[in-house]
């Protein structure tokens, strides 16, 4: 039998996020069941809504690719919450939450009156997650910055890159990604924590912090052996390359002491099949003279065939897939990764479904993300129990 | 006795403990995983054998030197296995499988990254688990699902980078995907795997029941590439690799600086933040060319741009630049390497790194004191946690079975007799005559494996 509940089901989140890393976060939550009510500012809304390319081909902020992905089954409201006249109403919602979750620099709620102190006292359970750039605290807590920046200072781009050329980052805001996954662990974690004695709690979440640990292993050379770990190679080793193929690029991948001998046989190619290359040490000493044999030899293929082949004979190889490869990858599909969700502005969109699966209790993506402001009268007056005559007022005050 | 902390309040007890979990993992993905849980409080035993320790155990070695028991001595283990116990038992045996059975009974979670068939053939899947824990939690992780035509599909993180995507977005512009020397898809799968487990317990709380997760790493990793797939699924638009640009802001790159291999990276996101530029660089000439003077035209004469910005930032050092600009409202940035992250004044005001002091071993040299990182979150109002050095190879057995289990001294006897239970890899004495994994400080910056070595290194992070 399968129960329709999602693990976080009753969880109430107030999300005062903007952007990504803060939303991802949200969002991993509400997909695990979590009933998230997203607060944007009147007529602007998230940033994201303008910073997405807009996938309808028209500037449009109800239509933004990067909004559409992050904001899926939650709800949003309009407040301003530098009106005066909005305290009343972002009180009901504090009182309302189990957590909050915002990603203002710090130090802004506080000086808006909303600091962590005085909204415990509003509502003496609250889990507090803020996630900036740096931290809460500490020398770069107000400097400037953007995923570049995050890259550089984390240590994740120093070693990034080809030997000749400049550190470099990935593609697309991995850093935000890495972030909003931390953050959603550190809060289902004080939630957890919360069954003990419902005192809440403050977690500070840094971007920065949150990918560093994805240099771990790099890094931890310093510490060591006083090695200071850089980009790739001066000459690649053959784990380090992504090799061109006749219609690609592939990931040869050998571990350790692997069956040459087999590999030369699936390959067809005695070259292959000689002592100096039938080890580790000999093919990092003779790398060069391998890729160059390797070369000529992946031209010869389709990489999804020799992807394959290599696969049968257990070489754990992989491929470059696009963004078109992977909404056509055999397993993906059959694992029922994507959705496809309908949006009022955006029409048919897909995308992945949730990060992992869980037998008892499934992940979920059942709403588009929401309209600016969408959920106002659900939110204002079916949960928080506001007139439609306050809601007018509110309205013409510019509150919400 | 409560822990106080600042103001007199009383410090919450960390989420996780009295949680207990058997990590079966093979190197990143579930060990950095159930890492994180011990640092929200939980404890870990760490299950390894004999005949197969952690493949992180060998190689990257305390001061590049393979000597006494070396794969006690690695970094890369040692720095994601910290707050961890270890119990070194061999699963092909019978009475291994027994033994962790009855493990289970006594703990909450079960996590392993092995390939899919793996744990059905050892009998260890979670149906068979939830025979004798019912509300057991078990997470594996593999690189491509439980389930599909890929299951069985070898997987290894460097090509799972390339699987998932985020290869195809990596890479100079115009030039071909660039991997990273480390996996990242490894990592991004250890978030998922801690963020599961934390949810698995979540729904136990409330409904008392345990559950089965299965995580591919692709999966998990293609999450991170999810506003392109939208964009794809509308109008096919494939992202191309940009290098360090950006779509529509500029200056937006990495600058040399002066000194070896020293970078800074800059991005200025606004009119306001160009002028700033423009006048921390002095108001050269340069800056009031037409060419740069509205957001779209710095875009469009970037490489020009660039090699501008590149002639001022080689006469500087990084840092330097970084605070200039940042004093000034630009968003900059001095590119970070493993020394500079350790030496960093932000990170260690933010107490991210924790000095640990390894339990001198019997006939062992001394380990010392090494630095290792913390938690990538902050939570002020609770507990300190303490970070404890990773565990030597099977060094809890004797407390597990006999603590834990309640088997006899004899009988633990005749278990390490038969290696069921075990402290030294079988393959050691082989591993140490063929010194693989030891290269001189020197030829790794030749071959540019590294970029410096400093010998002093523990006097700079005032540990010797």
């Amino acid at each position: 039998m399968i129960s329709e509940k999602g693990a976080l089901s009753g969880l109430k989140v107030l999300d005062l996020t903007h952007y990504v890393a803060g939303p991802y976060c949200t969002k991993l939550l509400a997909t695990y069941g979590a009933d998230v009510i997203k607060v944007e500012k009147p007529g602007t809304g998230d940033g994201a809504r303008l910073i997405g390319a807009p996938v309808n081909g028209q500037p449009d902020p109800e239509a933004s690719a990067l909004f559409l992905y992050l904001n899926t089954d939650k709800k949003s409201v309009t407040l301003d919450l530098k009106s005066s006249d909005s305290k009343e109403i972002l009180k009901r919602l504090v009182g309302w939450a189990d957590v909050l979750v915002e990603s203002f620099r710090p130090g802004y709620l506080q000086k808006l009156g909303l600091g962590y102190e005085y909204l415990k006292k509003l509502n003496p359970r609250l889990i507090m997650v803020s996630i900036s750039n740096f931290g809460a605290t500490g020398p770069y807590r107000d400097y400037r910055a953007t995923e570049l920046i995050e890259y550089a200072l984390s240590g994740i781009m120093y070693m990034l890159g080809t030997y000749e050329g400049s550190p470099l980052k990935h593609g697309l805001l991995q850093g935000q990604y890495f972030a909003g996954g931390y953050a959603a662990s550190a809060t289902v974690a004080a939630v957890y924590a919360n069954h003990e004695d419902n005192s809440g709690q403050f977690v500070d979440v840094s971007i920065m912090e949150s990918m560093m640990p994805i240099t771990n292993f790099l890094a931890a050379l310093y510490p060591y052996a006083g090695a200071v770990m850089r980009r790739l190679p001066k000459s690649p080793r053959l784990y380090e390359v992504l090799m061109k193929t006749a219609d690609g690029y592939l990931a040869p991948v050998f571990y350790g002491y692997t069956d040459w001998k087999s590999f030369s046989t699936m390959m067809n190619c005695p070259e292959l099949d000689v002592p100096k290359f039938d080890n580790p040490t000999g093919r990092d000493v003779n790398a060069q003279e391998l890729l160059d044999i390797l070369n000529r030899e992946f031209a010869k293929w389709k990489t999804r065939e020799l992807v394959s082949t290599a696969q049968a004979w257990r070489f754990p190889f992989g491929m470059v897939q696009t963004i078109q490869d992977l909404s056509t990858c055999e397993q993906l599909l059959a694992r029922e990764y994507f959705a496809t969700l309908t949006h009022p502005h955006a029409g048919k969109i897909t995308m992945p479904r949730a990060p992992f699966k869980m037998a008892a209790s499934p992940a979920r993506i059942e709403s588009p993300a929401p309209l600016l402001g969408q959920h106002n009268a659900v939110v204002y007056s079916g949960l928080l129990g506001f007139s439609g005559e306050d809601i007018v007022r509110l309205r013409n005050l510019g509150a919400i | 006795m409560s822990i106080k902390g600042a103001g007199g309040t009383e410090l919450k007890k960390p989420a996780l403990k009295g949680i207990r979990i058997l990590d079966l993992g093979v190197a990143v993905a579930v060990p950095v995983a159930t890492r994180n849980l011990a640092l929200f409080g939980a404890e870990v035993i760490r299950i390894e054998s004999a005949g197969r320790p952690d493949v992180t155990r060998f190689g990257s070695y305390a001061d590049n030197k393979m000597s006494g028991e070396f794969w006690n001595k690695s970094a890369r283990f040692n720095s994601i296995n910290t707050n961890k116990k270890s119990l070194a038992l061999d699963l092909s045996k019978p009475r291994g499988i027994e033994i962790f059975k009855e493990l289970v009974k006594k703990s909450d979670v079960v996590a392993e990254n092995w390939s899919p068939r793996v744990k059905r053939n050892l009998g260890l899947d979670w149906e068979s688990l939830a025979k004798i824990k019912p509300d057991i939690i078990m997470v594996s992780a593999s690189g491509y699902g439980d389930s599909g035509p890929w299951a069985d599909w070898a997987a290894w993180g460097l090509a799972v980078d390339a699987m998932t995507g985020l290869a195809h977005v990596t890479g100079y512009r115009g030039g071909p995907p660039v991997k990273m020397i480390a996996p990242v898809s490894d990592w991004i799968g250890a978030e998922y795997v801690t963020l599961s487990i934390l949810m698995a317990l979540e729904y136990r709380h409330h409904t008392g029941k345990g559950q089965w997760i299965d995580i591919s790493e692709m999966e998990a990793a293609a999450m991170h590439l999810g506003e392109a797939i939208v964009e794809h699924s509308v109008n096919g638009k494939e992202p191309m690799r940009m290098g360090n640009r950006h779509q529509f802001m500029a200056p937006h790159g990495c600058y040399r600086c002066k000194g070896n291999d020293r970078w800074v990276t800059i991005a200025v996101t606004s009119d306001k933040e160009w002028d700033a530029l423009s006048r921390a660089l002095g108001s050269p000439a340069w800056t009031k060319d037409e060419k740069f003077s509205s957001g779209p035209s710095r875009w469009h004469n970037q490489d020009e741009l660039d090699a501008h910005i590149e002639g001022w930032t080689m006469e500087h050092e990084n840092r330097e630049v970084m605070e200039l600009l940042q004093k000034a409202g630009v968003p900059a940035a001095a590119v970070l390497n493993s020394r500079d992250l350790h030496l960093d004044t932000h990170l260690n005001q933010r107490g991210y790194f924790h000095k640990v002091r390894h339990p001198q071993a019997a006939g062992n040299e001394d380990m010392g004191t090494r630095i290792y990182p913390g938690a990538a979150w902050k939570t002020p109002g609770a507990e300190p946690q303490e970070l404890s050095a990773a565990p030597r190879l099977g060094q809890d057995n004797r407390d597990i079975l006999v603590n834990l289990l309640g088997l006899s001294e004899d009988e633990v006897e005749k278990l390490a007799k038969e290696g069921v239970i075990g402290t030294k890899p079988t393959e050691a004495d082989r591993m140490a005559s063929s010194g693989w994994g030891v290269v001189p400080p020197a030829k790794q910056i030749e071959l540019g494996i590294i970029n410096e070595y400093d010998p002093d290194y523990k006097k700079n992070l005032g540990v010797g």
